[in-house]
């Protein structure tokens, strides 16, 4: 039985379609006579159109379209419960298992043909990898002690039909080139900028997948980002990377050129700042996160612990798996990851999509109720207590899905606004003993460490910090800190949530590949986290003066 | 010794000269300006300002599946410091003083300056700081001649012919000379790459030259894999290298791929080696070329290698010394020698090289002995200096490498009494045939026979026999495949017996060296001719295949 979802005109199949069926049958004939069937194949094709306009100190540096096609096949022989993508431990585990990055045809009297060979080619390779993998795995199960999570590889499900390619996309160079130019000599004029960058680029990914399923899915998204950039060095060689970028689904969406000179003009003025702020020391008291940067935060040190996959494997932390029912952030907090939200909070979301890339339909995935711990990301490699995928299973070319975050938005029934998280920050700097706590206005990034044998911590990178003063004087600007500390922890020192919520758009990388995501959040108050100082460059700042200021003994035009 | 000449002056007039006269400008700023208290000062500063417009084609199996077309601005910097008796080149290592940055595809004056003021400052202080690396470790011989060669004269100003034009290549082209390979339905390749560089590079430095010389390229790469059911991949592959704005180029190609397609088939219909086989061995057509390409180009080249950086990571940088002057690497009679200027090579316009020399005709060897060497500017003892030879990446030290090679032999043999010739030699070995080898691999396409090929990283190597023939005395021609050199190294060349029919190729050359690591159409033109050639005795084995690497589906119906 087929589930049929409909969005939009049903056109049916994209133009390789046929060509992945036939060869999927074809296959699955040869492997019936041979006698061994994969218990599950997908074939799916990424289509990938980019467009990128790039503008440096004044002039085009790169305006640039292209078009990609890559090839992808799910293999999987043996059974559900075990099968050849089933993690080999000791040193079979160096069996090398190679999911390819096939790039295919995309024009031409003879694509049809060429895709048919290219198919061929990579069932050919990945069936036999699969009969090599399953011989080893059947040794592993034999001589090793019995897995601590029973759960089978894979979920199987009926068929999916649909077909939702996304919307053409546009962007007009004619427009853009000297918006890009303008602006890139907005950020160059910096005193001391010494490298500045501004694009616009869309990205159009449709992909084409079937399956033994049935499935048959045609579906994608398009991404538009105006991103600027501005690298700063300080005396003491601190090379300082300040990034401002808007994320849209539409490129008719983008901010118009005098909204962002306005932002490339504070990009470079919150450069020059920054650059004479003082680096700050190690820090351990309270810390208000604002709303970006709480997404981020809780990206990092949540989300990618409840990735599904992750608390299965042996060698992780499976740090909140413990935790389910139990009480790991106030009372009132919700946190869902929800990719079927395509805008919130005034914005377009990175994290929207309509099937994920192991072709379940996007659903919303509660991790978070009221405080307590609920559930998990899932992709189709299910848990013992969750069997069933919730539409997470992404990646990019080249890589197994993995279960990721999508749109991850943080939530509180109990919210305050913005000065009274400030006044509860400094209170709890006077009930610490401490004159000033710290309030971090914008995070760029992070990693985090899920497994056993390294610490299983995060270090989450603050890029704009304010010192706040317990007795009055202003807020003052400092450089040099990223965010530490282990997970539990971290979350049991919330102490109260804002009330409104503020987008972070980016890629999360992980080892399933670049991703696009999106964390929504208020602002986060904590009791206590741990600054520890920030690595830093020991270049010297450029001996000369930049040739534009040395004509103009020194002052830039 | 090189005398700089004053030629013609076009500078006026250039479209791009306000770029370049910013780049003057800062280059002036930097050797003037540029300095750190107690430590070396830069003595030479060169830039070379890349501007090309490049399309490319990558057809497989008759459809497209990649294309690139853009307009590069690329600045390559060279920094030394100190002086030319010890500066910080010829030191193992990266962060040498040498780099490269994009400028923008549309630059201005203000872009381009502000680019080289960023990568100008960087390589200084990478070249400070290379040049105490080099100070705390390098034991340089007594006999050191000084690590760079300052050429008296006056500077060489001139422009070589105006920005050639030439049209992007064609898909329908590529697909077509990719559709022409498909002549069996379960290749695992059949692609064609198909590429056109037209432009300009300029050569800019601190003793006043100002050389800009066209880039005129077009070069095309077609590539057949097959799989045999004993699991063994065979790679062929044909290269196509002219200039940009030739009118033939339609027919050499079509040819090329139709002369593939029939080398495909050939070679699915060879058996494989079955056993050893140590004897004469006749290298003919294409694999001669690669013969002398392999073994004999790097006895030539003089640049003196690099004095490894002990490090952290071992020991960095290439420490073989291959050039072999004065000594004997041909049989007597044999002559070896660089034409210079060769309009035949297509790419960036040799008459003068990388580092602004006028590019020279040199006889390298005489009597099959070595007199003389490849030569950049970077001095060798007992030679005189550059002979305009001096070729690098954009960001690496220039080195002596050879541009239009003729090797000559004492005299030529017909193909047909080559081979009765080599039959002959057979015999002494008691044996009734010999192999023809007529094509090797091409370590440029390793990766697309091997995902991880096997390729020897210390020093010459030859690439395995491909198109082989096992020739009977009674006149039998059997095709082979499957075979490798056992223990092969440059001394075959001294057992070189007899010399056949001239070949004549453009090959890609990398400049460090490492062919594998080339992409379909990568490398510097260079033209090679050289004779076919018996080499007296060598070892030829079977190479290992797996069945388990055989396709096991069907391949599509046609």
């Amino acid at each position: 039985m087929l589930t049929l979802v409909l969005w939009g005109a049903l056109a049916w199949a994209g133009d390789v379609e046929p060509v992945l069926v036939a060869e999927l049958d074809r296959a699955t004939a040869a492997w019936t006579q041979a006698g061994e069937v994969p218990h599950y194949v997908a074939i799916a094709v990424d289509d990938i159109e980019l467009h990128k306009i790039v503008a440096r100190e004044g002039a085009l540096a790169n305006d640039h379209l292209e078009h990609d096609r890559w090839l992808d096949v799910d293999l999987r022989l043996g059974t559900p419960e075990l099968d050849s993508t089933h993690d080999l431990r000791g040193m079979s585990g160096l069996a090398n298992d190679t999911r390819s990055h096939v790039p295919l045809a995309f024009e031409g009297a003879t694509v049809d043909a060429a895709i048919h060979n290219a198919v061929w080619r990579e069932l050919d390779a990945r069936w036999r990898a699969a009969k090599e993998r399953i011989v080893l795995l059947r040794a592993d199960q034999a001589v090793r002690v019995a897995e601590e999570d029973p759960a089978p590889d894979f979920e199987p499900r009926t068929g999916v039909l649909a077909h939702q390619p996304p919307p053409p996309m546009s962007i007009d160079s004619t427009a853009w080139q000297p918006i890009l130019v303008d602006l890139s000599s907005v950020l160059a004029s910096g005193t001391h900028v010494v490298e500045s960058e501004v694009s616009v680029e869309g990205r159009r990914s449709e992909s084409t997948r079937v399956d033994s399923e049935g499935s048959r899915l045609v579906y994608g998204t398009v991404l538009v980002r105006v991103a600027l950039s501005a690298t700063i060095v300080a005396d003491d060689g601190d090379r300082l990377v300040l990034y401002r970028s808007q994320d849209v689904h539409d490129p008719a969406s983008l901010p118009d050129a005098a909204a962002l000179t306005r932002l490339a003009r504070s990009l470079v003025a919150d450069a020059e700042a920054l650059r004479a702020a003082p680096r700050a020391t190690p820090y351990t008291g309270p810390v208000l996160l604002l709303g970006r940067a709480t997404g981020v935060f809780v990206h990092e040190v949540m989300g990618h612990r409840v990735e599904g996959q992750r608390n299965k494997d042996e060698e992780e932390g499976k740090t909140f798996l413990s935790y389910l029912g139990q009480r790991v952030l106030p009372a009132g907090v919700d946190i869902v990851d929800d990719p079927t939200v395509a805008h919130l909070a005034g914005e377009d979301l990175n994290g929207f999509y309509r099937f994920d890339d192991e072709g379940v339909p996007a659903q919303r995935a509660e991790l978070v109720h009221d405080g307590l711990f609920r559930g998990f990301l899932m992709s189709r490699s299910p848990l013992a207590a969750f069997p069933h995928s919730n539409g997470h299973g992404r990646r990019s070319t080249g890589n197994a899905p993995a279960a990721r975050m999508g749109n991850t938005i943080v939530s509180s029934t109990a919210g305050k606004d913005l000065s009274t998280l400030r006044r509860l920050l400094l209170a709890e700097a006077k009930a610490q003993g401490l004159p000033f706590a710290y309030i971090v206005e914008e995070i760029d990034g992070g990693f985090t460490l899920t497994g056993r044998e390294m610490p299983n911590a995060f270090n989450v990178r603050a890029s704009r910090t304010l010192r706040v003063w317990a007795d009055g004087r202003p807020d003052e600007l400092v450089r040099g800190l990223d965010l530490v500390g282990t997970p539990l922890a971290a979350f049991q020192n919330v102490v109260a949530v804002g009330d409104t919520q503020e987008v972070f758009n980016g890629y999360c990388g992980a080892e399933s590949g670049w991703v696009p995501v999106s964390a929504v959040a208020p602002a986060m108050l904590f009791r206590r986290l741990e600054f520890q100082i920030k690595e830093k460059e020991s270049a010297r700042p450029p001996l000369l003066p930049r040739p534009d200021a040395d004509r103009n003994n020194g002052s830039r035009s | 010794m090189i005398a700089a000449a004053l030629m013609g002056l076009a500078l006026a007039g250039e479209p791009d000269a306000p770029i370049l006269d910013a780049l003057q400008a800062e280059l002036e700023r930097s050797i003037q300006r540029l300095s750190l208290a107690d430590s070396p000062r830069i003595y030479d500063l060169r830039y070379k300002v890349w501007s090309v417009d490049a399309s490319s084609e990558h057809a497989s199996f008759g459809a497209t599946v990649e294309r690139e077309s853009r307009r590069t601005w690329r600045l390559g910097v060279e920094v030394r410091v100190g002086d030319a008796s010890y500066d910080n080149t010829g030191f193992g290592g990266w962060s040498d003083g040498f780099r490269a940055v994009a400028l923008p595809m549309n630059p201005t004056p203000d872009s381009a300056r502000a680019d080289a003021w960023r990568v100008t400052d960087d390589a200084y202080k990478d070249a400070v700081e290379q040049y105490a690396r080099k100070k705390s470790q390098a034991v340089l011989p007594a006999d050191h001649p000084g690590d760079y060669q300052v050429l008296a004269g006056p500077p060489v100003r001139v422009t070589l012919d105006a920005r050639p034009v030439a049209e992007p290549v064609s898909a329908e082209f590529a697909r077509q000379l990719s559709a022409t390979l498909v002549v069996r339905p379960d290749l695992d390749v059949a692609d064609a790459w198909d590429s056109v560089e037209s432009g300009i590079l300029w050569t800019l430095d601190s003793d006043g030259t100002h050389v800009a010389r066209r880039v005129c390229e077009h070069t095309t790469r077609l590539a057949a894999r097959l799989t045999t059911p004993d699991g063994a991949t065979t790679t062929s592959d044909r290269l196509v290298s002219t200039a940009c704005d030739r009118d033939d180029q339609p027919t050499v190609r079509t040819r090329a791929a139709e002369a593939l397609a029939a080398e495909v088939i050939s070679l699915a219909a060879a058996k494989p080696l079955a056993e050893d086989y140590v004897g004469p061995v006749v290298f003919l057509d294409d694999a001669a070329v690669d013969l002398f390409r392999s073994f004999l180009m790097p006895q030539l080249e003089g640049t003196p290698p690099e004095i490894p950086f002990d490090s952290f990571f071992g020991e960095l940088g290439a420490g073989l010394d291959l050039a072999r002057l004065h000594r004997r690497v041909l049989p007597s009679g044999w002559s070896v020698e660089d034409l210079g200027y060769d309009p035949h090579v297509p790419g960036t316009d040799l008459r003068f090289d990388d580092e602004g020399v006028p590019v020279q005709p040199v006889v390298a060897v005489e009597d099959g002995i070595v007199h003389d060497l490849w030569m950049s500017r970077t001095p060798r003892a007992g030679l005189d200096g550059t002979n305009g030879h001096g070729r690098a990446s954009l960001f690496g030290r220039s080195v002596g490498k050879a541009m239009s090679l003729l090797v000559t032999p004492p005299k030529r043999l017909s193909e047909a009494v080559l081979i009765r010739r080599a039959l002959k030699e057979a015999r002494q070995y008691e044996l009734d045939h010999v192999y023809v080898i007529r094509r090797l691999e091409d370590p440029a396409l390793a990766r697309y026979a091997d995902p991880e090929p096997d390729i020897p990283d210390d020093g010459p190597y030859l690439p395995g026999p491909l198109v082989i023939e096992r020739v009977y005395a009674d006149g039998r021609v059997e095709p082979v495949r499957g075979a490798r050199f056992a223990a092969a190294d440059r001394r075959v060349l001294r057992d070189v017996v007899a010399a056949g029919p001239q070949v004549d190729r453009v090959v890609l050359e990398a400049m460090d060296g490492r062919r594998y690591a080339l992409d379909a159409t990568e490398g510097s033109p260079t033209r090679v001719s050289a004779p076919g050639v018996i080499v007296g005795e060598m070892e030829v084995v079977p190479s290992r295949s797996d069945t388990s690497d055989a396709h096991v589906l069907p391949p599509p119906p046609p």
